[in-house]
């Protein structure tokens, strides 16, 4: 039987890249049939390829000309768009709902609170370039189709309903950064990619909201070069030539390494460099000490092991230091000396991160590390691309014993998190008592939440708790954001527009059992789980705090940015990035 | 048919391509090694919280909006001006870029720096709980990792509008609780774990 790909699989195909290519894409890799997954109907295969061609066009030859129409204000040029008999449905901008935070001021109009007016086409464009009206100079443009499917009347195939949102940003005469929403509704008629093409598509378009959010200033100022960060010898993907792109370089870890009450910084590259950056107070920048302090600027490993991680194993008040694989004593904040048998410490394969934390408290740090899977052997088996359970890697608890010396400890303390793909792990506090229990943040499976039981073991609570997510996890942030004193869990997940524009497509009779449910997680964007009763359940609630689509999202942090008591979030996201002329997939 | 869910699969398209426009169709894996956009130029996200019930986007004002496929973010205090500053790891754009932090100083913040006796020395584990301003904020302290990069271990908090900390509780890794009462606040302050009196090692000059 001929083998048919659709885009929904090219989607989850790519959330099982994440930690796949990395092996090199290449290889002949053994296929592993998953039985749970029935096959979808052709003809919605079809359908699903025809809207994303659709979408593809849409966006291409109409949303960029679309787009540049209105940065220019041309009304002639956007009157191209609109059919003759156009109906648009307008806001009346007369109830607006503001916010005004950090010298950040949103202005909302809503068809929820607002009139709508029926208009045609040259009042619609007149609506539009009204609702720009404040950006004097337009830096960025996008249109993208949220949604889209084809008219299930059959005497109008050629009819396509769209959710839209239409994007301008740019400056203020003010100089003021200014940033446009427009989501809405429309509907398109196109018989083919003729006439997408020729541009006049749009029958209706219903404005659903508008958002103008304003920023006096830039709220954060770069000084990568001012500090002397812009010459460090790391490969980077955009320079380094396509034989050499890695999705992963290197860990970084931040620490006052001399204790003169300033940052300095440690990392380890997949390539074996290791650099070690002290602030200099009176250059004011970073100075590479790497050598001096005893470090070697290069090591050689079969481990692909490259983890950056200060902490005071040795509880003499200054930050010790775990990089690459081995473990090194802070001697007088002036060296770094390697430690005995490296402290007994034995990593296994490519561990992707490690935290530290006192689980049994008795006074010294352990540290928890987290693997992806093992070594490639040329009989193991490709993961699965959800609910994969089997061909991860178990984690390491590694406890301080206080001689020098670690014991791993994961299996009978009930820590290694299963035989699954961790990317991520956060330390937290997830009841009351003052043992610290543990996140971990899975690619391909759930997450894991280990309650700390306080006797050196740890319980599996994500069932009870509802908060194993899904199968595309790459990082994990942790912080109370509601003042209740619980801390919340925000887990960084891929975000898909194409995956949602897809998932509108299917249905959860076109899977076996379950099997829709996690595709649907796997392009769900990321998560935040509110910890909201006293029997320790969470709620989801990252799309109504508005913190869900983020991109291919990977490490979360929570700051307090703006000093206000209440805990802000930073997060960074993006795959693989090549060239700004293609489209991106 | 049986739906190919593994690897091996050829991918084939279903209709045409405009490949004139750009679009294409190519086996997952084989995408970055011919140097085709994959999630790609996403921009970081920076939200503000606006009152713990909804986050404010400000990704566009941050000017820490890079699309240069970033990894990690490590969170501390590089210019010593007591506000948060974010080391971003990438792969592309530059490996380590550091922006910061040039919010409004419209609000007080405290730093608390915890030496441990019995509890481990960093006393990563405890947590505080700061009673300010008629409200209560919990912090706990640990070095995050969201992922490839750990950040400091710092109780660097915000306290809006308070200009005194009526009440500080420590709970110390061991599980023993102190309290301490009238904080100052734009300080730092130390504090020992068991000794009755905090120690204050730096405070700006007042407004």
């Amino acid at each position: 039987m001929k083998q048919l790909w659709i885009p929904v699989l090219i989607l989850l195909v790519i959330a099982t890249a994440v930690g796949w290519w990395n092996r090199g894409c290449t290889r002949n890799q053994s296929s592993r049939s998953t039985s749970d997954f029935s096959g979808l109907d052709e003809t919605i295969q079809k359908e699903i390829w025809d809207a994303e061609h659709a979408t593809f066009e849409i966006e291409t030859h109409v949303g960029r000309k679309l787009i540049s129409a209105l940065q220019n204000r041309s009304a002639d040029r956007l009157s191209e768009f609109f059919w003759r008999g156009f109906e648009g449905d307008v806001l009346g901008r007369f109830h607006p709902a503001t916010v005004d935070k950090s010298s950040i001021d949103e202005t909302v109009y809503s068809a929820n609170s607002d009139d709508l007016e029926n208009v045609d086409a040259d009042a619609f464009i007149q609506f539009l370039i009204e609702g720009i009206g404040d950006i004097r100079e337009t830096h960025q443009g996008r249109f993208r189709v949220l949604k889209i499917a084809r008219s299930e009347d059959e005497q109008n195939a050629d009819q396509w309903q769209l959710s839209v949102l239409l994007t301008i940003g740019g400056i203020t005469s003010q100089g003021s950064r200014i940033t446009y929403d427009l989501l809405g509704r429309m509907s398109c008629r196109f018989s083919d990619d003729d006439d997408i093409v020729a541009g006049k598509i749009i029958e209706s378009w219903r404005v659903d909201s508008e958002t103008t959010r304003r920023s006096q200033k830039p709220l954060m100022e770069e000084a990568t070069a001012r500090f002397g960060l812009d010459r460090l010898p790391i490969d980077d993907n955009w320079t380094c030539g396509q034989d050499r792109v890695r999705q992963y370089r290197f860990q970084t870890a931040v620490e006052d390494f001399n204790g003169d009450g300033f940052l300095d910084i440690a990392v380890a590259t997949a390539d074996g460099k290791e650099f070690l950056l002290q602030w200099n107070s009176v250059s004011k920048m970073y100075d590479d000490i790497t050598v001096s302090a005893g470090l070697p600027p290069h090591v050689i490993t079969n481990n692909r092991a490259y983890l950056a991680c200060w902490f005071d194993f040795d509880n003499d008040g200054d930050a010790d230091l775990l990089l690459g694989e081995t473990l090194y004593e802070n001697v007088k904040g002036q060296k770094l000396q390697v430690v005995a048998n490296n402290g007994g410490l034995e990593l296994e394969f490519n561990p992707m991160g490690c935290v530290v934390a006192d689980y049994d408290a008795d006074g010294l740090l352990d540290v928890y590390v987290l693997y992806q899977r093992p070594r490639i052997e040329s009989h193991h088996t490709t993961p699965g691309w959800v609910s994969d359970d089997t061909t991860g890697s178990v984690n390491q608890l590694w406890r301080n014993r206080g001689d020098g010396t670690f014991i791993e400890m994961s299996r009978g303390a009930k820590a290694t998190g299963g035989n699954r793909h961790s990317f991520a792990a956060a330390w937290l506090h997830a009841n009351d008592d003052h043992y610290p229990d543990l996140y971990i943040a899975n690619d391909f499976s759930r997450n894991s939440l280990l309650i700390n039981q306080g006797d050196g073991t740890f319980h599996d609570s994500t069932a009870e708790t509802g908060v194993g997510d899904f199968a595309t996890s790459m990082g994990v942030a942790t912080g109370d954001i509601d003042g209740d004193g619980k801390p919340e869990i925000y887990v960084a997940n891929m975000y898909s527009k194409m995956g949602r524009r897809i998932m509108a497509h299917v249905s959860p009779d076109d899977y076996s059992e379950g099997v829709h449910r996690k595709i649907l997680g796997s392009c769900a964007g990321n998560r935040l789980y509110s910890n909201a009763d006293e029997h320790g359940s969470y709620h989801e609630l990252s799309e109504q705090l508005g913190v869900n689509a983020v991109g291919w999202a990977y490490a979360p942090a929570f700051i307090d940015f703006d000093g206000d008591g209440l805990l802000d979030l930073y997060a960074t996201t993006g795959f693989l990035s090549f060239d700004r002329r293609k489209p991106d997939g | 048919m049986s739906q190919p869910l593994d690897r091996t699969c050829k991918i084939e398209p279903l209709g045409k391509i405009d490949s004139a426009a750009g679009e294409f169709w190519t086996h997952t894996f084989e995408m970055p090694k011919q140097g085709d956009n994959l999630s790609a130029f996403e921009p970081n996200k920076l939200f503000l919280n606006v009152d713990g019930k909804r986050f404010l986007d400000a990704s566009f004002a941050s000017q820490a909006d890079i699309d240069s496929d970033s990894r990690s973010v490590m969170v501390g205090d590089f210019d010593g001006d007591r506000a948060p500053d974010v080391l971003i790891g990438s792969v592309g754009g530059g490996p380590l870029r550091l922006f910061l932090n040039r919010f409004p100083r419209e609000h007080h913040r405290i730093n608390i720096t915890l030496k441990g006796v019995e509890s481990n020395r960093s006393a990563i584990g405890a947590r505080a709980i700061i009673e300010a301003g008629g409200r209560t904020i919990v912090r706990d302290l640990f070095a995050a990792n969201g992922f490839m990069g750990q950040s400091p271990a710092r109780l660097d908090v915000g306290v809006g509008s308070a200009r005194t900390i009526e009440k500080l509780t420590i709970r110390w890794p061991t599980g023993r609780l102190q309290v301490f009462h009238d904080l100052p606040v734009d300080c730092d302050v130390v504090i020992v774990e068991g000794k009755e009196k905090f120690e204050l090692a730096r405070q700006d000059a007042a407004d």
